[in-house]
């Protein structure tokens, strides 16, 4: 084997990956005002229920399919526990079909650590499809969109959706997805008419288009990648597979980083012995 | 809800054929094989089984098919039959459900005439519908997430200045006026100075008044930029990268170019770049994270490494 086949390119990098894993290093992250937005969001949620009788609920939009759970699967679960260390009761509902499954196997785990009881706690309204219009006849029919949860159960007889009205009851709204176009109905519907918080959660590629809808106002807070699963994980006081995946990242981010110096430094060095250095 | 036990048996099978699905997809760097792409087509067609699968569980059985269809007209053929109206002819002018929702079941059909290349025009019925209704959607999510109170273009419109109380708008303007006229007193002063330096005599009132406005200028514009220096800077940057990235896409090429909008469109060109830059950064953020849940699937739940 050649030692510039990118075979052992891949070597390196499967190295860089694994290693942190058999150290057991976790990375603790400095907090970025985007994920610090977003944990304020939800301690604000938090703090309007207390006292409340009849509590405000968060809505989990589980959009995600299975090609993006490396990096949703952390903000999800970090967020879920946080939801019930603060006691935010949540309902899971999907428009992409594997999501609310995926979201359920992640609250389950969740719920075994808290005792959180399902109907109490969480719910699953599951899967549903034709988003704008689906969100568009939540905000004027709910009862007629969402009937029962994913066991067939009428969502009035769950306890926490006991005196549940209409879309004003719910306190936030947090849209996670690795694709694009999905975030927008929610703003546009939603925050657009009832004022409601939106709550983001993207995987690293999508990052860039939100920014500018956090800066106008549009959304209220967001994480973005591994990196914002680990920095929400250390503000819920609850490290997991975010911080143990960003020692990974860090060291693989630095062998690339060395091996785009020295490819450049070798071209470098072909172009000086040729003479040519100067000339280009 | 139900916990479901599942038997270790199981369990450790599902780790064993996750472990050989994900070693198989990675061959796929050694090179192209027959064990990747067979995988690759289990992962294909588990999607698209789940999918179809959860569609029906979750959207059409439930909406459609136990309220409309079978329950709905269940109940509607046993509350005829307790009222003595069981009659075919008079279920055909009263029942409305099924008959309503069937219909929509048969035209949501239309879909699959795709495959037959005689009858794709039934399918476009469907297409047409749909495209109808995400086209008059769009129109109202564009308008609204662009040009409304919070859209993102009516918000790229910053003032270059803040004073520390942002909140006051009436002194948000009060400074931005303020650092334009600081500008203006500036740039009539350089242009004297200029014209000193090259030697023309110029009377000694303007000399007077040009020391007096570059004073007064300088003084004017650091009072107001020490009131607001942090957020200007973030303001001024998405407002000069706003304006350069529109010189790029307009005077790039052709048309009217003179130094200045060369100069900007070059800097919105890099500032592209440098956007784009990021963007890839954070793509391969993203490709990492994916390897990385896999050594973690790997490592953790499958040899219980760490």
């Amino acid at each position: 084997m050649k030692p510039n086949q990118p075979r052992w390119i891949y070597m390196a990098v499967a190295l860089s990956v694994t290693l942190p894993f058999l150290a057991k290093i976790k990375m603790t992250m400095p907090i970025s005002e985007p994920v610090q937005k977003a944990f304020d969001v939800v301690e604000k949620l938090a703090e309007e229920n207390e006292g409340r009788e009849r509590k405000k609920l968060a809505l989990l939009v589980a959009d995600w399919e299975p090609a993006t759970m490396a990096e949703i699967h952390p903000q999800v679960l970090a967020l879920i526990h946080h939801f019930m260390s603060r006691q935010i009761p949540f309902a899971i509902l999907g428009f992409r079909p594997t999501g609310p499954g995926l979201a359920q196997d992640l609250a389950h785990s969740a719920a075994r650590e808290w005792n959180a009881e399902y109907g109490v706690a969480w719910c699953n309204w599951g899967y549903k499809t034709q988003m704008d219009t689906t969100i568009q006849a939540m905000l004027t029919s709910f009862h007629t969109v969402i009937r029962e949860d994913t066991q067939g159960t009428p969502i009035q007889d769950l306890p926490m959706m006991v005196g549940f009205k209409d879309m004003g009851d719910i306190g936030l709204v947090a849209e996670f997805t690795g694709s694009s176009g999905l975030l927008q109905p929610w703003v546009e519907f939603v925050h657009a008419e009832l004022r409601t918080p939106i709550l983001h959660g993207c995987t690293g590629v999508m990052e860039s288009p939100v920014y500018p809808m956090l800066s106008s106002g549009q959304i209220q807070g967001f994480m973005g990648g591994l990196s914002g699963a680990a920095q929400y994980e250390q503000l819920v006081g609850k490290l997991g597979k975010g911080s143990e995946g960003m020692a990974a990242q860090s060291l693989a981010h630095l062998l690339v980083l060395g091996l785009i110096l020295a490819a450049n430094l070798k071209e470098f060095a072909a172009w000086a012995a040729k003479g040519t250095l100067w000339k280009r | 809800m139900e916990t479901i036990m599942v038997d270790p048996f199981w369990t450790r099978l599902g780790l064993i054929v996750g472990a050989a699905s994900t070693l198989a997809m990675f061959s796929f760097l050694w090179k192209e094989n027959a064990v990747y792409r067979f995988f690759e087509h289990v992962f294909v067609g588990l999607g698209m089984g789940y999918t179809v699968a959860v569609t029906w569980t979750d959207v059409l059985k439930p909406h459609w098919w136990d309220k409309r269809i079978w329950v709905g007209a269940a109940d509607e053929l046993l509350a005829r039959e307790e009222m003595g109206l069981w009659d075919p002819a008079l279920w055909r002018g009263t029942g409305e459900i099924l008959p309503l929702w069937g219909f929509l079941g048969i035209v949501g059909m239309f879909w699959y005439f795709q495959l037959s290349q005689r009858r794709a025009w039934l399918s476009r019925i469907v297409i047409g519908i749909l495209m109808g209704s995400g086209a008059g959607l769009i129109f109202r999510r564009i308008y609204g997430l662009f040009f409304t109170q919070d859209g993102q273009v009516t918000k790229s419109f910053l003032p270059l200045l803040l004073p520390a109380d942002s909140a006051n708008v009436v002194r948000q303007w009060d400074l931005t006026l303020g650092a334009l006229t600081a500008c203006l007193i500036l740039i009539y002063g350089v242009f004297h100075l200029r014209r000193v330096r090259q030697g023309i005599e110029l009377p000694k009132r303007i000399e007077i008044t040009t020391t007096a406005s570059l004073c007064l200028g300088l003084a004017l514009g650091t009072f107001l930029l020490s009131r607001g220096l942090v957020i200007a800077w973030n303001n001024g940057l998405i407002v000069l990268t706003l304006i350069c990235v529109l010189c790029y896409f307009l005077f790039w090429e052709g048309g009217r170019r003179n130094r200045l909008s060369i100069g900007a469109a070059t800097l919105g060109r890099w500032l592209l770049m440098i956007s784009f830059g990021a963007t890839f950064g954070s793509t391969v953020m993203a490709r990492f994270s994916l390897l990385i849940n896999r050594a973690q699937y790997l490592l953790e739940q499958c040899l219980n490494l760490s």
